[in-house]
This record gives C-alpha cells, sequence and structure tokens, in this order.
C-alpha cells in the first residue's frame, strides 16, 4: 500500500486500525473509506476487473451512522459472499440515506489475501466526520 | 496520545491507583498497575476509557481496570464492570465483538525432551490441518438447523458428535454452555456469517501453541492439578469467529439507535448499552449465550482436531499422548453473577472484556477438580516469552468481581510493530530461540512479534502481588500457529 498517493492514512491505536480519511464531499468520504477498509481486509490495492454489482438501500440515523453503517454492509458482504468492493456510484440523501451501486468481483480463493487483516467490526468509539475548509475528512476504528 | 485529562490518577499502593469521583462519574476507577507498566498505559486513551465507563447506569463499586489494560473501543481491554440487574446495562461493547473469546490448555503425558526432535513435522501437520488466518473456512459446514443446536449447547455438541470426551465439560467455564441461548435472538445474518467458521481458528492474535512447564511456582497445586516440570503443554486462543462479530455488530447498532429513548447520556457512544432488564437487554444476553456457546464449540473441535493431528504426526497412541483439559475460559463476555457489595450477596451483570473468572477455593461455581485449589487461571503472553498458569484467590471476590488480566496487553500498534520489523525475519529470531513459528497472514509474524505485548512476567506479578491470583507455573513455547 503506498500511502503517499492514498487519500486516507492509519493512525496509531495500539491494539486496532484507526483510519482518517480525505474527500471533497460526503461522497468521496464514503468512497474513500470503503477503499481503506478493502485494501486493509485484502491488504492489497491492486484488484480484478470489476464483474460484479450489488445494489442496496441504507437508512440511518446520522451521517455518522450512515457512514458506519455502509462499511458494516460492505464488511459483511465480503466475510459472508467474498464480495470484494471495487468502486461504487451512491446517491445520499440528505443526511440520513444512501443508495448504492457497488462494484466488485469474488474471491477465487478463501486464503487469496494473505497479506489482509480480518476486521471484526466497524466501532462507534472516536468516530468523526465534519467539514474542513477544503472537504471533509472522517476517522474510523476497526476492530481486528 | 491522550488530550487534557478530566482527572487525576492517585496511588493507593503498590499495585493500585484510583480514579476519584470526578463530574458525571458514578463510581471511581480502579487500576491495577505497577510503577514499571504505568507509563505505558498513561501513553493510550485507556485510562479515559475507565473514567468513561464509570459513568454508565447501575455500575457498583469501581470501573476495574487490570495490569493487562490497553485501548479498546469504548470499555478498555482488560476491563471490568458490574452492574445492578434492576437499575443496570448491559453493553454489547463492554463484551466486544468477539464474543467469548478465550483460551483453553490441555496437558500431555509428554516430556519436553520427547517433542523437541519432531517439533518442525508437528507444528507442519497442525498449520496444514487448522484453517487459520482470513477467510479461512473450517470443515464443518452446518444448516442453520445444526448451527441452533450448536448455540443451544455449546462444547456439549462437538462432544455429541465425538469430538471430545465428557469429562472434559468440567474443565470449561459454565461447563462449556452459557444458559439462556435462544436461536431466536439471533440474527440470519449471524448464521450465515458463522456457517462455515466452526473448527476454525481466525487470524491476527488468535493461535495454537505447543510449550512446556518451564517453572513451578506452587508445587500443591501444581501437582493436584497433574502438573510437571517440563510437561508438554497445548493452548489453544480463538473465539466466536464471524458468529459472535455479526452478533455484536447488530445489537450495538440497535442500542445506539435506542439510547436517546431510554434517555442514556455517556461520553462514548461506544458504550451503547440498554438496561438489563428491558426486552432489549435480556434479547442480547441470550443472543450472546449463543454466542458465547459458538466459541466454547469452536475450542472444543480445534483441540479434538489437534489432538488427533498430534497422535497421527508423531505415531502415539491417544494413551500415550494422554492430552487433558485443564482448562477453558472465557475472556470477552457479560455474566449474571453472585457477588458481596456492602456485605450484602447481589446478583449482578459483571462485563469482563479481556479479562479472566479468576475463582478461589470453595467457590460454589467451581467444579469438584479445582473446589480446593481454586480456578487454573491462564494467561497467554507472547510468542517469544513465556505464558503463565495462576489459581484464583479470594482478593479477586472482593476486588475485582472475580477477575484477573488476560494476557499481557499489547504496547505496540500493529503499524509501529511492521515498521520496528522491517527488513527482520522474526520466524528465524523465534527459531533462534528453540521456537518454531508459522502463520497463515504474511504480515501476522511480524504484527505479533514479542517486543508488540508487555512482558507478561510484570503484568502477572502485579496480579499475584494484588491477591487477585497466585502463580502456580510458568510456560515456555515450542511451537506457534498464528492466524
Amino acid at each position: 500500500m503506498n500511502q503517499q498517493t492514498l487519500p486516507w492514512k492509519l493512525l496509531e491505536h495500539p491494539a486496532d486500525i484507526r483510519i482518517e480519511v480525505h474527500g471533497k464531499n460526503v461522497e468521496q468520504i464514503f468512497l474513500n473509506s470503503a477503499s481503506a477498509m478493502t485494501s486493509i481486509i485484502t491488504g492489497t490495492d491492486e484488484h480484478l476487473e470489476k464483474l460484479s454489482v450489488k445494489i442496496f438501500f441504507l437508512q440511518s440515523d446520522s451521517l455518522q451512522d450512515l457512514l458506519v453503517d455502509w462499511l458494516r454492509e460492505l464488511l459483511f458482504l465480503f466475510t459472508v459472499e467474498r464480495f470484494v468492493f471495487c468502486d461504487a456510484f451512491l446517491k445520499i440523501d440528505e443526511t440520513t440515506a444512501i443508495e448504492a451501486r457497488v462494484r466488485g468481483y469474488f474471491m477465487e480463493f478463501p486464503d487469496q489475501f494473505r497479506d489482509g487483516v480480518e476486521i471484526k467490526g466497524i466501532t462507534y468509539h472516536g468516530l468523526l466526520l465534519e467539514k474542513t475548509c477544503d472537504g471533509f475528512v472522517a476517522q474510523v476504528i476497526f476492530d481486528v | 496520545m491522550p488530550g487534557e485529562r478530566k482527572f487525576k490518577l492517585r496511588r493507593l499502593d503498590e499495585t493500585r491507583w484510583e480514579i476519584p469521583m470526578v463530574g458525571g462519574m458514578r463510581v471511581p476507577g480502579l487500576i491495577f498497575s505497577d510503577s514499571s507498566l504505568l507509563p505505558d498505559i498513561e501513553k493510550d486513551n485507556s485510562c479515559e476509557q475507565v473514567y468513561n465507563v464509570a459513568h454508565m447506569p447501575g455500575i457498583v463499586s469501581n470501573s476495574i481496570a487490570l495490569p493487562d489494560i490497553h485501548w479498546g473501543y469504548g470499555f478498555p481491554i482488560g476491563g471490568v464492570a458490574a452492574f445492578d440487574l434492576d437499575q443496570g446495562v448491559v453493553s454489547p461493547g463492554g463484551v466486544g465483538y468477539d464474543i467469548n473469546c478465550g483460551v483453553r490448555l490441555a496437558t500431555t503425558g509428554l516430556a519436553r525432551e520427547d517433542v523437541i526432535p519432531r517439533i518442525k513435522d508437528l507444528v507442519d501437520s497442525l498449520y496444514s490441518a487448522i484453517p487459520s488466518g482470513l477467510g479461512s473456512t473450517g470443515k464443518i459446514r452446518l444448516n442453520r438447523k445444526a448451527l441452533s443446536e450448536v448455540v443451544l449447547s455449546g462444547a456439549g455438541w462437538a462432544i455429541k458428535q465425538g469430538m471430545g470426551d465428557g469429562s472434559d465439560l468440567e474443565h470449561i467455564e459454565d461447563h462449556g454452555r452459557v444458559t439462556g441461548a435462544e436461536s431466536k435472538s439471533i440474527s440470519d445474518r449471524a448464521f450465515e456469517r458463522g456457517k462455515d467458521q466452526l473448527g476454525t481458528l481466525g487470524s491476527g492474535n488468535h493461535f495454537v501453541e505447543i510449550g512446556f512447564i518451564d517453572e513451578i511456582f506452587e508445587s500443591e497445586v501444581a501437582e493436584s492439578w497433574g502438573l510437571f516440570p517440563g510437561q508438554v503443554t497445548l493452548m489453544i486462543h480463538s473465539g466466536s469467529r464471524g458468529f459472535g462479530y455479526q452478533v455484536c455488530d447488530e445489537f450495538l447498532a440497535r442500542m445506539i439507535k435506542n439510547m436517546a429513548k431510554e434517555k442514556i447520556e455517556l461520553p462514548d457512544r461506544q458504550l451503547a448499552c440498554t438496561r438489563i432488564n428491558s426486552p432489549q437487554g435480556k434479547e442480547y444476553l441470550s443472543a450472546m449465550a449463543g454466542a458465547a456457546n459458538f466459541a466454547f464449540a469452536n475450542r472444543q473441535i480445534l483441540m479434538n482436531l489437534a489432538k488427533e493431528v498430534w497422535e497421527r504426526s508423531m505415531g502415539l497412541s491417544p494413551r500415550e499422548l494422554r492430552l487433558h483439559l485443564l482448562y477453558d475460559v472465557s475472556h470477552n463476555i457479560a455474566k449474571i453473577e453472585d457477588h458481596i457489595v456492602n456485605g450484602k450477596q447481589v446478583k449482578l451483570c459483571v462485563h469482563r472484556k479481556g479479562a479472566t473468572r479468576a475463582l478461589p477455593p470453595f467457590h460454589p461455581l467451581l467444579p469438584q477438580r479445582y473446589l480446593k485449589s481454586g480456578q487454573p487461571v491462564l494467561i497467554p503472553g507472547d510468542m517469544g516469552r513465556c505464558s503463565f498458569i495462576l489459581v484464583g484467590a479470594e482478593g479477586a471476590m472482593s476486588q475485582t468481581f472475580g477477575s484477573a488480566c488476560h494476557g499481557a496487553g499489547r504496547v505496540l500498534s500493529r503499524n509501529e510493530a511492521l515498521k520496528r520489523t522491517k527488513g527482520r525475519f522474526i520466524e528465524q529470531e523465534l527459531q533462534d530461540h528453540n521456537i518454531y513459528a508459522r502463520s497463515a497472514g504474511r504480515k501476522t509474524m511480524r504484527e505479533e512479534f514479542p517486543e508488540a505485548y508487555k512482558d507478561v512476567s510484570s503484568v502477572v506479578e502485579v496480579v499475584h502481588k494484588a491477591g487477585l491470583a497466585r502463580k502456580v507455573a510458568c510456560i515456555k513455547p515450542m511451537g506457534v500457529i498464528k492466524g
């Protein structure tokens, strides 16, 4: 992972994995957070051709919670269906709903990602999503 | 690094620090540590998390941290908190995603010298047979109905399938089954996420370790447990896998939505909770019990798999290997238990998040075998130094709701561990110390290298001196499989 060119970085955390994500708008924050999580669980940023599409709709009580719910959904798809996120077309409605058309592919064999880290859950601890002078920033801690 | 603190730590004695009550704290914080370990604890936000937990409704006596404390999410790892059943709350974050992550230790009839010449073959055979690492799946595939049986029966399910001996159940916390599990409390998604993960180790800090007893501290207790110097042991660290993660994940999200309705205000949303006696509280405890039983079954299956491979690899009969379960303990769990508070016996919901139950002699929950001695308390260290077997002591009941530490506790982040081990070949370094190690994940060895953890000897010393549990034996590793 070459962090120089990525819109996200790892922050220090003794036991878990904490990321900071930047984006020009909320959609980018959601996409970049998903890319960051995928990079962590697969251990790579190089992915296969995007052959499959998943469509889903989520609604939450706040934008922060929506970010958690979005990542929870992608983590579930990865762990159960072995579906790897590559990119997505998102429609985020004001603050609390997302309509997602996600493109990705299915893992070819169970131990395909030997550099990956198993994420157990997306936590609410230290969760941050706020506007900055040039866009948005988010911080998320994954339990690993 | 923590920001400006709203509290000050006050030293009580050689092994205990207090966070006196300030602001919205309902009880003081109580941290077990010593002057050598405290600087590491103060580097991160774990003391803030002890302070935060002290704000939770119905918390009793103290918000407690054990000497392996480190920064978790919501509760610190190494945290214990007990709640009154009427006014108190239950919190999925106070149990953790890996519900009933725990450790079991089995002894063998073999001496170190018997195994040293065969350790590579043995570890390689175990590594091939035990599914480990990200995305690994087990050979046991169950539909929802069959998995519901696992959820209700725990380790007993595996024994019924021929994976172990009936006597194993006496050597597992709660006899390998937490009561109150109902499959209707558990979502289809949890069943989906767990359906092919029974009999898998997991990744990261989960492990299978072949070790030997290097030192005995209390010979009377050691003898009564059948331990002897040089004896070869098997230790397994794993949990409820995706099944438990999903249970925690869903209840946490549901409770976060409900917090405002229940008028519960807390400094950290990850502490999301609900009243123990509310419908949602009861439903969570039921689902958590199911996930705990999945974990008990998982460790039972893993031990049986290791036993079969070991016998085959070394050409031993079951009688020659003599693999006997010493004990199996839970690290991440909430339990309804009886405790004495202000001289009165009360029922409490005790959350242990990265903590081990440590029952003293003659506690009514002890199995007959450990009634006189107290409970074996298993404390794994890192893969290069050592692990400990302790025995539960009376001080645990009076100070920590019958709890001791659960391990060494991380001191370096995974990222920092990778930086410090750049260019190093950890497997070779371990082999130079006669430890043969293999891992499924390519980065695992470097992320889990010994110095990423506190020295478990120092952690255990605090527990011993504070009277929570006493040292019985020290185990050194010979062969390790990491997830």
